[in-house]
C-alpha cells in the first residue's frame, strides 16, 4: 500500500525539481541550450511507471510551467500532453531499447515539442526560436541517459524501502 | 483530473499487461483544452483572473530560484573590505553632491517652464510617480526578452506600465500577478517603442531585435537627419511612456538599402543584461488647464 503512495510522490517531486531547473539562472549564451527538464522527467515516468504520470499530470505540469514562465497559457500544456501521449503510445517498445537508442527517440519527441512551440509563437506574433531552438533537444538527448539512470536508481530505492 | 490514472493497475507495472494506454480521445480532450486556454488567454478576462490566483502556487518557485543570488550579494556586501566601502562611500557622496546641484538647476528651470506654460495657457506638467523595483534572478524563455519584477498588483503595477533604469527605458509590464509582474524588454523582437531623435526632433519607432544590446529603426527616409552618436528619447506618442526619457544611442546608419529607408542600429542606454534595480513609472496624466480645475 505504501508503495503506491511513495512512487507518485517521487514523480511529483521530480517534476517540481525539473520545474525549478527550468528557470535557474544560467550564464547568458548557455541558456538557449537548456534542455526541457520537465519533458525529460515526464518521459521517464511515462515509460517506466505510466500509472503515476497520465496525460492529466502532463497537462497540469505544463500549465504550471506556463504560469511560472509568464508565457501564453497552454503552450507547455499542449506540448507536454503531446509528449506524454507519443511516449505512452510506444511505451512497450521504447522500454526495451538500449539507452542510446532511447536518446534518439527523446530527441525526436523534444523536437516535436519545439515545433509546437514555434507554431504557437508564429500564430501569436511572439519571437520564434529558429535554428537556435535545436540546442535544447540536442542537449536533452545527451542528458537522457544520465537522467534515466538517476531516476531509475531513485525509483528502485523508494520501492525497496516501502 | 490528475488522479484518474493513479489507481488503474496494481503493483508491479507488468510490461505486457501494463496499465491502460492513454486513448486518443484523452489526447484530443487535453489538446482542445490547451488550445481553448491559449485563445482565452489572448483575450484576458476570467482566465487572467484564474492565472493570477494560480500564480500564488508558482511564487515559491521563483523565490527559491532567486535566493542564492540574493544571499551571494548580501554576503559580498557584508564581507567587502572596509577600505573598499569607504572608497565607495566617497564616490557616492560626490555623485550625490553633483546630482543635488543639477537638481537645483532643474528646479529653477521647472519653475520657469511652469510660468511660461501658464502664460501660454497650456496645462501644467504633472510629476510622474515612481517606485523602485528589483528584477528577480530567474531565466524565463530564452527566446523572449522577458523578466520578472518583484512588484505586483499589491504595489498597483499595471499592464503596459513603463519601466526605466537610471540610464534609460527598460521595457514595459506585460502581465501582473499579486506579488510579481512579468515585463517585456525593449529589445524583444515583438516590442516597438515610439522614439524621437533628441537633436532633430524627428519621430520614428524603435524595434527590438532579439539582441540584448541592439535596437533597430527601419522607418526613416534617407533624407532624415540622423547620425551615429545621436540620442534617441521616448516621444510620448502612443501614450504609454512619458516623453523625453533616454532610450538608446545611434551606433550606425546604413543608407545602402533598396527600399529607400535607412537602417539604423542603436544601443540601449540602459545595460539591459545587467540591471537589477529599476523604476516603475506612473506617468502623469495631463489634466485640464489649471484655471478649469475646481
Amino acid at each position: 500500500m505504501s508503495k503506491r503512495q511513495r512512487t507518485p510522490l517521487l514523480a511529483w517531486m521530480s517534476l517540481l525539481v525539473a520545474t525549478i531547473a527550468m528557470i535557474v539562472p544560467l550564464p547568458s549564451g548557455v541558456e538557449i541550450a537548456r534542455p526541457h527538464f520537465v519533458a525529460l522527467i515526464l518521459i521517464y515516468w511515462r515509460i517506466e511507471s505510466p500509472e503515476n504520470a497520465g496525460l492529466g499530470t502532463a497537462f497540469v505540469a505544463g500549465i504550471l510551467l506556463d504560469i511560472l514562465l509568464g508565457g501564453r497559457l497552454g503552450v507547455n500544456g499542449l506540448g507536454l500532453v503531446v509528449v506524454a501521449y507519443i511516449v505512452g503510445r510506444f511505451r512497450l517498445r521504447i522500454r526495451f531499447f538500449p539507452l542510446w537508442q532511447q536518446a534518439f527517440l527523446v530527441f525526436a519527441v523534444l523536437l516535436n515539442d519545439r515545433l509546437i512551440y514555434t507554431w504557437i509563437a508564429a500564430l501569436s506574433g511572439d519571437p520564434m526560436p529558429g535554428w537556435n531552438g535545436l540546442w535544447g533537444p540536442a542537449v536533452g538527448m545527451l542528458a537522457w541517459p544520465w537522467i534515466f539512470l538517476l531516476l531509475d536508481d531513485l525509483r528502485l530505492r523508494v520501492r525497496r524501502r516501502s | 483530473m490528475v488522479g484518474d490514472n493513479l489507481t488503474v493497475e496494481g503493483p508491479g507495472g507488468n510490461a505486457l499487461k501494463g496499465p491502460r494506454e492513454a486513448r486518443p480521445a484523452e489526447l484530443a480532450f487535453y489538446c482542445v483544452l490547451s488550445i481553448l486556454l491559449l485563445i482565452a488567454d489572448h483575450h484576458g478576462g476570467i482566465v487572467e483572473t484564474l492565472r493570477r490566483q494560480a500564480s500564488l502556487l508558482t511564487h515559491p518557485v521563483l523565490h527559491v530560484v532567486s535566493t542564492p543570488g540574493r544571499v551571494l550579494s548580501d554576503l559580498s556586501s557584508r564581507w567587502s573590505h572596509n577600505g573598499e566601502l569607504q572608497e565607495q562611500n566617497e564616490a557616492l557622496s560626490e555623485k550625490w553632491f553633483r546630482a543635488q546641484y543639477e537638481l537645483l538647476q532643474l528646479r529653477s528651470l521647472e519653475q520657469e517652464n511652469e510660468r511660461l506654460r501658464s502664460l501660454l495657457d497650456s496645462s501644467p506638467r504633472l510629476r510622474s510617480e515612481v517606485l523602485i523595483g528589483e528584477i528577480i534572478g530567474a531565466d524565463l524563455d530564452p527566446f523572449v526578452h522577458r523578466v520578472v519584477v518583484n512588484r505586483g498588483i499589491a504595489d498597483k503595477a499595471y499592464v503596459g506600465q513603463p519601466l526605466a533604469a537610471a540610464e534609460g527605458v527598460v521595457g514595459q509590464i506585460e502581465r501582473v500577478t499579486p506579488m510579481h509582474s512579468y515585463a517585456r524588454l525593449i529589445t524583444d523582437p515583438s516590442h516597438a517603442l515610439p522614439v524621437a531623435i533628441a537633436r532633430s526632433g524627428v519621430r520614428t519607432i524603435a524595434y527590438g531585435t532579439g539582441d540584448i544590446d541592439r535596437l533597430i529603426l527601419k522607418d526613416l527616409p534617407r533624407s532624415a537627419e540622423i547620425e551615429s552618436g545621436d540620442l534617441l528619447v521616448t516621444s510620448g506618442m502612443g501614450g504609454r511612456f512619458p516623453s523625453g526619457f533616454p532610450v538608446a544611442r545611434v551606433e550606425s546608419v546604413d543608407s545602402d538599402t533598396v527600399e529607400g529607408f535607412l537602417t539604423v542600429i542603436a544601443v540601449p542606454t540602459a545595460k539591459l543584461d545587467r540591471i537589477q534595480e529599476l523604476l516603475l513609472v506612473w506617468p502623469a496624466i495631463e489634466g485640464p488647464p489649471a484655471d478649469l480645475r475646481p
